[in-house]
């Protein structure tokens, strides 16, 4: 079960500006999650290998040639801001 | 001799290394040849990771991988995967970078590199094969910068990271290990060391001796350090700082620390991150990779590396160790020796390829396409037949790189033939002439003086004299006297 | 109110501005936005047939929102596999369907709930792609089936659908926020209908490692005599009685037509659900990442960068919210190999027992879903995080092993119509289909009105 404040840190590691005054519903909404997964504890999974996806297929590979690049209109047109041909952002530090 | 490692230093690489003789990029098929092309220019939806977009992988990349891993002596994995590494920086796209965990296609290799004291074994711990994030820059320091901005088309560049277990003793050691960790990838054509952003280092670097006494040194990371030269310096400037800090008694923190090429400092990057937990977990967009039947295809294509053309050179032609080594750092330099040496003595080959064409390309920074392997033999014939002095040897070489031109066409332009042995001769009995202090003290036993006369000949000759011949003139003209 | 492929057919080149002057009309919250025109109509087997996609396929040149505001004027410059596919055999895009924001069941689209055409003051499902057709506003629609997205949206609806094996389907251009879980199915009035278009979209795309090689092969499936059908047990739990009644005649059904159905216990099924919970909070946590305000996308206000992509994602809706801080909880070095691991491993576990269980039976059935359509103002009205356990474990369980499934009305409680799920083994697509077309003609089912 998670605490508030470990809610709180959950909230600035996804990057998502939770309100102070929902802290408390977001735990404990989470939690009920939580608390129903414990179901899959006696899963015999000893030795038992992962699936990552249901696809039966391996070596997937595509051969080392080019196609042509979109233009750069394309990729700037959904950007929130541009400097000449580049996305704009505010400092990071 | 031992070295002592006074400081008890300890340093480990992490060696990011663009794939960029592949094609295309990593799990897109956009080109990998974006040098000069402006922001934003080289990319598609995926590098951009607009929502949507899904990845496949370059089959290149893998090929690449698996070059490397047995360039470096090492295990490649049979069954490989990638792994979602999750961090919110403006320069990744998807937010994860598309990376390898606990599979790491390659594993368990080494490297020889020349140590401090004798041969050192730097153990390779692995390689994994990741992708590159896009490319940020600053409207004033990164640490004062009113914005940012972010250019996607290195986003997606295949890289393979290479990690190094902490066996370098010093600064030095370390760049050596990168002179020969791009010599190996150069030879292996799976890079181009000289696009920007081919090759980057982070360097792990603790100091384990203090006052003469073993101590649990603190690691700290220095990261993303572009060049050979900054890698050196970065290292001596945190070794630096460390015992400085325990001189001083003040608390080493375990930290990345970024490097300031300018400034000549590293500096703390905290960023306000409460949980440094990258949450690895299965990339479920791709399938595992059983790469193990593809190796010995690769294995039979492997060139000639070179720590094996050295030995081979040594053998087969004759020449000095020294020689075979310079030889051998670059590919290019040990093919124009090869080519020259089966044409004209392979001593005089080495020589003059190892010695006089590899510092003249470097003094004046012209890759090797600058010279022809042809006019290098037409000029070490000259001078093997005495045609010209092996001083007019150098200018030819010198001209044909400033001016270009035929080396029979130098000669003549610039009369650099050699002068007649009778003006040799008779340029000697003048000089003797004219230097009586010179003959007394030769004469007395003083050898060094038959170096001024000598000198004088050549004088006379300008330069167009075969050195040795004008000395044997005269000692001859002296011994008559 | 529905009608198939071959009556809009018939319209002619009225098909396309008819459907598109319903769409812009539709005050249902079925569509997000209307796009396309009659000139744009190709020749193929689709030849000027309007479709619609669920707001998740990215269409070039028109909005395309997931149903977030996150995502909102997000105009693509590219459309998806699907959609190209579908042009290019002669179809018209004309709108773009609602769903629950990124697909996730509970979440809330920006666009309100769907509401049913058959009963106005109950839910259409997650997605609008059901209610398109039911309203007869277009004759199919293609939308991304994730925890039921478009099975569960199609039995509310009384339309057939169909989720295809995992890889049938290119996801290339489709928005999902949980890969390894979702594939892009279609749903129409008739099964037959739904083979059309599944047949345009299927075959193999390069630019999708999971995209199948070889284009699946909907026809020649085995005939219902003979057929071994498997009820597991689980899937019937929590079930209503009125569902349940819809569920008994279909088995009749099925014995009529000369197959033989067996109830049994499948002993994974009650990790089903939590473990499709666990992969997919962990997946929508990556997959969501790229929403920061920085390429594409509306932007907060701020003046540092981390700063302002945390303000920007509140743009999603607190259940999205809350599935991404979830999903990173569980990716964490100190969950990880409690949940997420476990689920994984569990998932294997899963896929195993279907494989054994379709070593004995041709097919699985079970109601697709555990009642017919809420109402609006439900229990799950304002968004909540527990929606998806309210359906079905069956659906649960053929995402996590990519198994083909079809939904089919089996019978009415009132005026709302109820839905049976056939699920077939991996690859056996055309087995599904067939006994899908077999039942859907021999059932008959037509609503009470309509009789
Ligand atoms: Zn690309």
């Amino acid at each position: 079960m998670i605490q508030k404040d470990e809610t709180k840190e959950l909230a600035w590691v996804a990057r998502i500006a939770v309100e102070d005054k929902d802290i408390p519903e977001f735990q404990d909404k989470i939690n009920q999650k939580l608390d129903y997964y414990t179901v899959i504890a006696d899963a015999p999974t000893d030795g038992v290998k992962k699936t990552v996806n249901p696809s039966r297929l391996n070596t997937v590979l595509r051969k080392d040639v080019v196609v042509p690049s979109m233009k750069v209109e394309d990729a700037l047109k959904n950007a929130p801001d541009v400097y000449e041909t580049s996305f704009k952002i505010p400092k990071i530090l | 001799m031992v070295y002592e490692n006074p400081d008890g230093v300890m340093i480990g690489l992490e060696v990011h290394v663009q794939l960029n003789k592949a094609n295309t990029k990593m799990f897109c098929s956009c080109t990998s040849d974006y040098t000069d092309s402006e922001a934003n220019t080289c990319l598609c939806a995926g590098c951009l990771a607009l929502p949507g977009t899904t990845p496949v992988l370059n089959e290149k990349s893998v090929d690449y991988a698996i070059r490397i891993g047995l360039a470096l002596n090492a295990e490649i994995e049979n069954e490989t995967d990638f792994f979602m590494k999750s961090y919110f920086y403006p320069d990744l796209g998807n937010g994860y970078q598309v990376t390898q965990f606990d599979r790491p296609i390659v594993k368990n290799g080494s490297v020889v590199i020349e140590g401090e004291d004798g041969e050192l074994k730097v153990r390779i711990t692995r390689a994994h094969m990741e992708d590159d994030p896009g490319k940020m820059a600053h409207f004033g320091t990164i640490e004062k910068s009113t914005g940012s901005i972010i250019d996607f088309n290195r986003s997606g560049m295949p890289l393979v990271e290479i990690v190094t277990a902490p066996d370098m003793r010093s600064a030095k050691e370390a760049r050596r290990f990168l002179d020969k960790l791009r010599s190996i990838l150069e030879y292996l054509d799976v890079f181009d060391g000289t696009r920007e952003g081919a090759m980057k280092a982070d360097a792990n670097i603790s100091v384990n001796v203090f006052n003469g006494k073993r101590i649990e040194g603190t690691r700290v990371e220095v990261k993303n350090i572009s060049s050979h030269k900054a890698v050196e310096k970065a290292i001596n400037y945190e070794i630096m700082r460390q015992k400085d800090y325990l001189r001083k008694n003040k608390q080493l923190v375990q930290e990345t620390r970024h490097y300031d090429e300018d400034r000549n400092v590293t500096i703390s990057l905290r960023v306000k991150e409460t949980a440094d937990d990258y949450r690895y977990f299965p990339d479920f967009d791709l399938v595992p990779m059983i790469v193990g039947d593809r190796v010995e295809g690769i294995r039979a294509q492997m060139p000639e590396l070179p720590d094996a053309k050295r030995e081979r050179f040594v053998s087969q032609y004759g020449i000095s160790d020294a020689h075979a080594k310079s030889l051998v750092t670059e590919r290019a330099f040990a093919d124009l020796f090869e080519s020259v040496a089966a044409k004209v003595d392979q001593k005089s080959a080495a020589s003059w390829v190892a010695d006089v064409v590899k510092g003249e390309l470097n003094y004046r920074d012209l890759p090797i396409t600058a010279i022809k392997g042809d006019d290098i033999v037409t000029v070490i014939e000259m001078v093997t037949k005495k045609e010209i002095s092996e001083e007019s040897g150098v200018t030819v070489i010198r001209t044909l790189l400033d001016d270009g031109g035929k080396p029979a066409d130098i000669v003549k332009a610039k009369g650099l033939a050699m002068v007649a042995d009778d003006f040799i001769a008779t340029a000697a009995k003048e000089a003797i002439a004219e230097s009586p202090d010179a003959v007394a003290d030769y004469k007395a036993g003083t050898e060094k003086a038959l170096n001024f006369i000598v000198g004088k000949v050549m004088q006379k000759a300008k330069g167009k004299a075969d050195a040795r011949l004008a000395r044997e003139m005269v000692l001859k003209e002296l011994e008559k006297m | 109110m529905t009608k198939d492929i071959a009556s809009f057919k018939a319209a002619g080149d009225k098909a396309v501005a008819e459907s598109l002057e319903k769409i812009k009309k539709d005050d249902s919250g079925i569509f997000i936005a209307a796009c396309g025109d009659a000139k744009a109509a190709g020749s193929g087997p689709l030849s000027g047939i309007p479709i619609a996609v669920s707001d998740n396929i990215s269409t070039k040149d028109v909005e395309t929102t997931c149903g977030s505001k996150i995502l909102k004027g997000y105009v693509p410059p590219f459309s998806g596999k699907a959609v190209d596919d579908l042009t290019n055999a002669g179809a018209v895009i004309v709108g773009k369907t609602n769903m629950v924001e990124f697909g996730i069941l509970g979440a809330v689209s920006t666009k309100g709930p769907v509401k049913n055409p058959l009963d106005n003051t109950r839910k259409g499902g997650p997605s609008g792609s059901a209610a398109a057709v039911a309203a007869g506003i277009v004759p199919a629609a293609v939308c991304s089936d994730v925890g039921g997205l478009l099975r569960v949206s199609a039995s509310f609806c009384g339309t057939a659908a169909f989720k295809p094996s995992y890889g049938a389907v290119s996801r290339f251009g489709l928005i999902y926020y949980t890969g390894s879980l979702d594939q892009i199915g279609v749903t129409a009035t008739t099964v037959s209908d739904v083979v059309t278009v599944m047949d345009v979209l299927s075959g193999n795309d390069n630019r999708d490692t999971t995209s199948l090689p070889d284009k699946m092969v909907y026809s020649g499936g085995k005939p219902l005599s003979g057929c071994k059908i498997g009820i597991p047990e689980e899937f019937l739990e929590g079930v209503s009685a009125d569902v349940m009644k819809t569920f008994d005649e279909a088995v009749a059904t099925f014995e009529k037509l000369g197959a033989t159905c067996k109830k049994f216990s499948m002993n994974t099924a009650k990790y089903m659900q939590p473990v499709h919970d666990i992969i997919a909070a962990g997946e929508s946590s990556a997959m969501l990442a790229k929403y920061d305000g920085t390429r594409f996308g509306p932007r907060a206000e701020a003046d540092n960068w981390h700063e302002m992509i945390a303000k920007t994602r509140a743009l999603f809706g607190p259940v999205v919210e809350r599935r991404i801080m979830l999903g990173i909880h569980l990716l964490m070095a100190g969950q990880y190999n409690d949940y997420y691991m476990k689920s994984m491993q569990t998932r294997t576990l899963i896929i195993e027992e279907f494989e054994s269980v379709f070593k004995e039976y041709d097919l699985l059935i079970s109601p697709t879903a555990k009642d017919v359509a809420p109402e609006l103002g439900g229990a799950c009205g304002a968004g909540c995080d527990q929606e998806f356990s309210s359906y079905s474990t069956a659906i649960a369980g053929v995402d996590l092993a990519g198994l083909p499934a079809a939904t089919v009305p089996c019978g009415f409680v009132g005026k709302l119509p109820a839905g049976l799920q056939i699920i077939g083994g991996y690859l056996k697509d055309a087995d599904v289909i067939a006994a899908a077309e077999a039942f859907e003609k021999a059932a008959d089912v037509k609503s009470p009105e309509a009789k």
